[in-house]
């Protein structure tokens, strides 16, 4: 009630009766649109003014003759990549690393959020979320170099522990079969406690009389998670879970190429790092431009359905 | 609404910072020219810094020069103090030039793809030109072709020690087809370096075979000369997996590896090498293209025997340069195939283990029964190349510095520095005083930082210190005496023949089969099946990539070479 009274001692001042109510809005809210200003900045510079490259798909490209004047190739090397002896085993890599993500990956932060939750007193619930937030910060360089160590079969403290028992080494990050998990693992343990912010600040806006009402009606600890905490969240986890699918052709470039090794090549080998494998070491610019032009097509298609479809059953979309 | 004021003016005290930060970020900086020049940018920086001085006329433009070494690890021999290194500052002096050296630790060939298309050439650049049809080679043709790289021919006769580079040492037939390939049309963009000077003798030796730890050898009671074939390194390596050899640290040693990204495996299947120049092979009475060699079957089955066996390092085709060396400076290999390494070897295990030195193993015998060693053409097919960027500012300034640096006393300054500071003359020779020289031998950094490394190593052709300026026996380091003795056992093989690789340009199918085989990694799809379940999926893995270059007309390639061969009788496989 006192917020509502304190909004409406504010619109009048801030909302003129002007000719141009969408211009005056603007001009009422300068500060904050300052503030957009930078990233808006940032988007157009960065993401917008770059994208007339993606002509380079379609065209012969030339170092003297530039994007623009290069020749026209048509969809030359779209047809290139299909009938690509490549084309399946990539692309099957790339969802199927995806996929495994997206099932373990993706409910690793709420899992997260939700204990953290569940922590009452305070000091230890922030010593816990620092510490899960901090492997976001160190670079996926670092930690592909952290894992190769710990697990090198030669000098790695896994096979130590190993040898102690008359164990045999294991090459780990050479093991086709322990790809996917080293992945999966690696990256939950990167991700899990950034992941969580979201959640953990969802989870502070639901009502604690829902909570206090429940508990008088005599509910548990489970009975709160599935009818209360989990529907209120629902809105969030729909809007990640869109972003997640729209994003299933990243496998994650710089984790998997730092990962690859020989050993595992035929398990590894993702759109990403076919597109640089062909780009930037074969200098065939044009191939790789289509390559990626055509991952790109194919997460707006899917971020365009899963939101419908997302609309449609649950009522969460983007827009 | 005083709060809301206080709002606002925070707001644009925060604001205001940021949006100017990010624009900040965002601007040009149109104004490069004038005094900072970054590696990777064409920044050739001009002012005249006699200006008001008496002898302005005589003294050379003052010129300053982004540079990249294009190779990976290539600033090694880069001095702490690029410009002001006594080496530098007495080039200042002669040509007016100062570099600005950039180097790379990652690939060669990433890096030249990345300037072109960037349009960042450094001034000048130097990198490795193999062939003109794969590899560096092939893309810096492209950009030549594309206008990144300044076409040096009208330049050539006002510097005639760069002229020279062009022709000396240079294979005739690397020269005709790939050096001054007729698409070129006439034009030349590349210089030549660390080319011979003519003679067989000059030609260097980079010593690459199999080198064992002295101290495992000796404690089995193995010769290292009479491990020359596959089957008893197989024998060798294995009895030193059950020997329980230490490395520095006391922990188990690797019964083989390689250096970074499995250079050299090559070398531990070396019983299948022949003295070949091209990529034809003569198999049961016909000539096949090398990736169609029945050899392939047994070299990957020899390679897996090794890995799954446990006798080769699994990393070694991941290990990165690191890595590599880390292993090397602590004897976790008890044999390692590539060069010597002794540049490595004598800063580290050297120095702390010196009863761990390498042997050389065998020479190992090849195919035909000979010793597997470097095989040349009376001159070299494929070095390093020096190009300039086509928006180089000053293209005299970097030629006069080519020029001066390849001339008697460019090169005395390159290798040998200052006279009467590291070196005095006697008998028309140069000789290092002695004490720089015990400097320079007990920590070879101190030689580099002298600047006596960079130059030579990246602007060199045409020419032989060890020729021009033999070192004495007696005053030969023991590394030198080593590395000599390892080249007397390894002997350059060389063949006078034309290679049948270039017979193929004139394939009218010629440029179907590059396209189509241009994404196609034979080595990769073959590290891929050294590493396979099982035998049958390696053999599978091996025979997929084989149908490719088959499909992709391999064959009819191999007949149409056989058939142009046959007309002539200087070809050489």
């Amino acid at each position: 009630m006192i917020a509502k009274e304190a909004r409406t001692e504010v619109l009048p001042e801030v909302l003129p009766l002007t000719k141009n109510k969408t211009w005056s809005k603007v001009w009422s809210f300068r500060h904050i649109y300052l503030f957009m200003l930078p990233a808006f900045i940032w988007y157009l510079v960065f993401c917008y003014y770059p994208m007339y490259g993606i002509l380079i798909a379609f065209k012969d490209f030339k170092y003297n003759l530039g994007i623009l004047g290069s020749p026209w190739e048509g969809l030359r090397y779209f047809e290139q990549f299909l009938s690509d002896s490549s084309f399946y085993s990539v692309l099957y890599n790339t969802l199927s690393i995806s996929a495994i993500k997206l099932v373990f990956g993706f409910p690793a932060p709420l899992i997260l959020a939700l204990m953290l939750n569940g922590v009452m007193h305070g000091r230890i619930k922030r010593i816990f979320q620092t510490i899960s937030y901090l492997p976001h910060f160190v670079s996926w360089v670092v930690v592909v170099t952290l894992m190769q160590k710990i697990l090198s079969p030669n000098v790695g403290l896994i096979n130590d522990i190993r040898d102690h028992m008359g164990l045999d080494p294991i090459f780990f990050m050479g093991k086709p079969e322990l790809f996917y998990p080293l992945v999966v693992i690696s990256d939950i343990w990167k991700g899990v406690g950034w992941g969580s912010i979201i959640y953990l600040a969802a989870l502070t806006n639901i009502d604690p009389h829902l909570y206090e009402a429940a508990e008088m009606d005599g509910a548990g600890r489970w009975s709160k998670l599935f009818k209360i905490t989990l529907p209120c969240l629902t809105p969030t986890i729909g809007i990640l879970l869109i972003f997640s699918l729209s994003g299933v052709l990243n496998a994650g470039f710089d984790q998997i190429w730092l990962m690859q090794t020989p050993a595992t090549l035929g398990v590894s080998e993702i759109l990403d790092t076919y597109v640089l494998k062909t780009g930037i070491q074969q200098g065939q610019f044009a191939y790789s431009t289509a390559i990626g032009l055509f991952k790109s097509a194919i997460s707006l298609l899917l971020i365009v359905l899963v939101n419908k479809v997302s609309k449609k059953v649950s009522d969460v979309s983007l827009w | 609404m005083r709060k809301t004021r206080m709002k606002r003016t925070l707001s644009l005290t925060l604001a205001v910072p940021l949006l100017a930060l990010s624009l900040t970020a965002c601007g040009g900086n149109n104004d490069s020219g004038t005094s900072s020049n970054s590696g990777t940018t064409n920044t050739t920086n001009s002012t005249n810094a006699n200006s008001g001085n008496s002898n302005e006329s005589a003294a050379p433009e003052q010129v300053t020069l982004s540079f990249l070494s294009a190779w990976n690890g290539g600033g090694g021999g880069f001095p702490q103090d690029q410009e002001n290194n006594p080496v530098a500052q007495a080039v200042r002096e002669k040509t007016g030039v100062t570099l600005k050296l950039e180097s790379i630790t990652t690939s060669e060939v990433e890096k030249l793809n990345t300037i072109f298309a960037s349009d960042t050439v450094p001034d000048i650049v130097n990198a490795p030109y193999w062939s003109t049809t794969g590899g560096e080679g092939q893309v810096i043709k492209k950009a030549a072709l594309e206008g990144q790289l300044l076409d040096l021919t009208p330049y050539l006769d006002k510097y005639p020690n760069v002229k020279k580079l062009m022709t000396q040492g240079v294979a005739k037939d690397f020269a005709e087809f790939d050096l001054n390939s007729p698409d070129l049309e006439g034009k030349q963009y590349v210089i030549p370096m660390q080319t011979p000077d003519g003679t067989p003798e000059s030609i260097h030796n980079w010593n690459y075979g199999l080198y064992a730890r002295g101290d495992i050898l000796k404690a089995l009671g193995v010769n290292a000369a009479d491990i020359d074939t596959q089957d008893k390194l197989l024998d060798l390596l294995t009895k030193i997996k059950s020997g329980d050899f230490k490395d520095i640290s006391g922990k188990p040693v690797i019964p083989s590896g390689t250096m970074h990204n499995g250079w050299d495996y090559s070398q531990f299947l070396s019983g299948w090498s022949d003295y070949n120049i091209s990529d034809f092979r003569q198999e049961d009475g016909k000539l096949i293209h090398w990736t169609q060699s029945k050899d392939q079957e047994a070299r990957l089955l020899y390679m897996r025997k090794l890995i799954t066996d446990g006798l080769f390092d699994p990393e070694a085709f991941s290990n990165t340069d690191t890595t590599a060396k880390e292993k090397l400076a602590t004897g976790k290999l008890a044999v390692f195939g590539a060069q010597s390494m002794i540049g490595d070897l004598q800063k580290t295990l050297y120095k702390t283990n010196p009863e761990m030195q390498y042997e050389l193993l065998g020479p190992m015998k090849n195919k035909s029964g000979n010793i597997v060693t470097q095989v040349e053409k009376p001159g070299r097919s494929g070095f390093p190349v020096i190009f300039l960027s086509a928006k180089i500012k000053d293209p005299d300034a970097a030629l006069r510095l080519i020029d001066y640096l390849n001339s008697d006393e460019g090169r005395l300054l390159a290798y040998w520095g200052i006279a009467g500071k590291t070196y005095n003359m006697a008998d028309g020779k140069p000789q290092w005083i002695a004490d720089v020289k015990k400097q320079f031998d007990d920590n070879p950094d101190v030689k580099r930082d002298e600047g006596l490394n960079y130059l030579s190593g990246s602007f060199m052709g045409a020419f032989s210190s060890e020729v021009t300026w033999p070192i004495p026996e007696d005053q030969k380091t023991q590394w030198e005496k080593l590395e000599a003795s390892y080249s007397k056992r390894l002997p350059i093989q060389i063949i006078d023949k034309v290679s049948a690789s270039y017979l193929v340009r004139d394939w009218p199918k010629y440029q179907e089969f590059r396209d189509e085989t241009s994404s196609l990694n034979f080595d990769e799809e073959f590290r891929k099946a050294c590493y396979a379940k099982s035998d049958d999926e390696a053999l599978e893995i091996l025979h997929g990539i084989q149908e490719k270059f088959k499909a992709a007309g391999v064959e009819e390639m191999a007949q149409y070479v056989a058939e142009k061969a046959a007309s002539r009788d200087d070809i050489g496989w």
